[in-house]
């Protein structure tokens, strides 16, 4: 037997079991006792979606999740990778006043190529014979996380800046998240910018928005080379939703007050009311005049209130888990629950209530094993309870990364669907701004319905048991489980 | 306490991370450059016209479609690839991200001297640690800066002779700066 496999075999477990047992002793000893479930209670849950849709329950998320309910919206699920890249390009060429875009980073590949030809194309206008430009150049504003561009691309050529730099030569005014109001080193390294949008102005539309879950770049806007008619057409598979609609302008203003607290040197002219900056409000129109959704824009903010932070998507998914009456069905990449969420879970079940959870398998995972052991801490007694989880588990096939199950979503008794930025972690909950977008609609939530429905049919999509943990799992994994759970919080 | 208590869970994880991939037998990254040639995006190209009425049948379209496909297991065939926040950085590929964004910084000429500094130091700050001193410039370094400058100036002058046709028509506009932006790319290392 050679040192290394006596270090993984008898070495390293023994190290990491002690170190459970001392931090598990730490932990103890220095946190309170976890909340007990609440009792089934079902007198809160709904029996129909008029529940949710009702005043009584709008005005309770209206002060829970300091957002308002916005009336009288189109909304289009955009969940296919090709789709989703032809009206990305269509959105941006199409503006000609502004392009606001708000992502986690660019990847430096193709289809970020493509989407940077298109915004320089609109920032920089054709001139005649005496340099005088033949139309306006269109404002092409970005907010992107700071540190994860530079940590994107190669590892070994570290060319992540490189689509930044380039765009920032050709006049798009690109401004990296850093947290403001951290109070220690250790926020600062942690808090980080996670918001996905992308707001233009349409000749159609007046001005629409694209949200969910998709950055820019190969991961999220690439299909599988080669795909037969059976596989998962993407690389990753991931959900956003296109709005048009009043709710557009609720986003624009919050893209204009997080790019002017970002921005050192340019800020986007606009005061603290919309009458000051008409030109990035125009009427918002719809495809189907008589659509009339309503959703809410819902955030966290960590680096809000002086540092103190503002969680209202993590005050809306307790609201809605309370709420739910028949089902919950859960699409997240990274399934890592903080306490009182995986409470509300918990009672839901206890209730009656059908969870399902679809996400990643250990190798679907795009973080790596670490994060899936993370999350498979919590399947034991959820499953125990009654849930059902499903892992994605797509083949490779042509993908050079793992095929990853990104998207973010949310449906409470097809009554309500969501999709937005927020994954189910710990980062999501504490650490990282996001956006959540609930539409109470019917006729959308069943759009969302059948989408998750469809999602557990995918093939290399499969349910697992207690059997399947039992068969799963070696000593050293449940270990690692128990381990990384308690820096939940974190991951 | 409970900053006493993070601190300790992140020692942990970081730990148990190095663990889990010492164990794990296909913690290998891939090769980028080869994934690069394998992987095509949509390709929807920039001197297509794309008609949003399509578009938006077609979305509409696949939402309807989710049709029952027949559940099937597949063999597992993916080992971990860390793509995120870093988290596998040892120091070294630490420092070369830095010093890669310090002369992508250098070569960019909307940043003012103050403004340079002001990253560096978060950055530095992030990857190295609250007191770390920002790692000296090479001369591999300034002459790499060198060399994006030249690039970056290459760009605007081609973009400015792209601009300056103005008969073009603009698919044949689109694409241009799309081979323009994709040469650019290629010529800074992506």
């Amino acid at each position: 037997m050679n040192i290394r496999n006596s270090i993984k075999r008898f070495i390293t477990p023994t190290v990491i079991a002690l170190a459970v047992v001392g931090t598990q002793g730490l932990a103890y000893g220095s946190s309170p006792d976890p909340e007990k479930a609440p009792p089934a209670d079902t007198s809160y849950r709904a029996e129909s979606c008029s529940d949710f849709y009702s005043s009584e329950f709008q005005n309770e998320l209206d002060s829970a999740t300091g957002s308002v309910k916005i009336d009288g919206n189109e909304v289009v699920l955009s969940q296919y990778a090709a789709d989703n890249l032809a009206l990305r390009q269509q959105m941006m060429g199409d503006s000609q006043e502004f392009v606001f875009l708000y992502t986690l980073m660019l990847e430096p590949n193709d289809a970020t190529i493509e989407q940077i030809a298109t915004l320089i194309e609109r920032a920089n206008p054709p001139v005649d014979a005496r340099g005088n430009p033949l139309r306006s150049a269109v404002e092409v504003d970005l907010v992107y996380n700071e540190i994860a561009q530079v940590l994107s691309g190669s590892i070994l050529s570290g060319e992540g800046m490189a689509p930044i730099t380039l765009m920032r030569n050709a006049g798009i005014k690109a401004v990296g998240y850093w947290a403001r109001n951290y109070s220690n080193p250790f926020e600062f390294f942690v808090s980080g910018s996670h918001k996905k949008s992308l707001i233009v102005d349409s000749s159609e539309f007046g001005v629409e928005a694209l949200v969910g879950g998709r950055n820019i770049g190969d991961a999220y806007q690439g299909v599988l080379e080669g795909a037969q008619a059976d596989d998962y057409p993407d690389i990753w598979k991931d959900t956003d939703v296109l709005i048009h609609g009043e709710a557009v302008h609720v986003i624009t203003e919050d893209f204009i007050k997080r790019f002017n607290i970002q921005s050192d040197d340019y800020d986007i002219p606009c005061g603290q009311t919309r009458s000051s900056c008409l030109q990035y409000y125009p009427a918002a129109l719809k495809a189907n005049s008589s659509s009339n959704m309503a959703l809410r824009v819902v955030e966290n903010e960590p680096d809000d209130n002086n540092g103190e932070g503002f969680f209202g998507i993590n005050a809306m998914f307790d609201k809605l888990l309370k709420k739910a009456g028949k089902s919950i069905d859960i699409q997240t990449p990274y399934f890592i629950p903080q306490e009182p969420l995986l409470n509300e879970l918990y009672a839901a079940l206890d209730a009656g209530v059908q969870v399902r959870i679809l996400t990643n398998s250990k190798d679907a995972n795009d973080l790596g094993s670490p994060l899936f052991y993370a999350s498979a801490y919590y399947f034991d007694e959820l499953l125990e309870r009654g849930a059902e989880i499903y892992l994605w588990d797509v083949a490779k096939k042509s993908s050079p990364i793992a095929r990853t199950m990104h998207s973010k979503t949310l449906a409470v008794d097809s009554c309500v669907f969501g999709a937005g930025s927020f994954n189910l972690d710990g980062r999501a909950y504490n650490w990282e701004n996001e956006y959540f977008f609930p539409v109470f609609n019917e006729e959308f939530a069943q759009v969302g319905q059948n989408m998750f429905d469809g999602d557990l049919a995918v093939k290399g999509v499969y349910e697992i048991n207690q059997q399947w943990m039992n068969d799963s799992f070696s000593w050293y994994e449940r270990l690692l489980m128990q381990t990384l759970a308690l820096g939940s919080s974190l991951l | 306490m409970q900053v006493y208590r993070m601190v300790v869970a992140i020692a942990l994880i970081f730990g148990v991370i190095a663990f889990a991939h010492f164990v794990s037998d296909e913690a290998t990254p891939i090769d980028s450059a080869s994934a690069r040639e394998a992987w095509k995006s949509a390709q929807v190209k920039a001197d297509k016209k794309i008609d949003r009425k399509k578009i938006l049948a077609a979305i509409k379209k696949s939402n309807s479609q989710n049709d029952n496909e027949s559940e099937s297991l597949t063999t597992r065939s993916q080992g971990e690839i860390l793509r995120e926040a870093g988290r596998e950085l040892t120091l070294e590929e630490a420092l070369k991200r830095f010093r890669s964004a310090r002369n992508f910084w250098a070569a960019d000429a909307t940043l003012t001297y103050q403004a340079r500094m002001t990253r560096l130091n978060k950055l530095a700050n992030a990857l190295f640690g609250d007191d770390a001193e920002i790692p000296e410039e090479t001369d591999d370094d300034i002459a790499e800066q060198e060399r994006l400058r030249e690039v970056y100036a290459n760009f605007n002058h081609d973009l400015s002779i792209i601009n300056a046709n103005a008969g073009m028509r603009l698919e044949d506009r689109r694409s241009r700066i799309e081979e323009l932006v994709r040469k650019t790319m290629e010529a800074t290392g992506s």
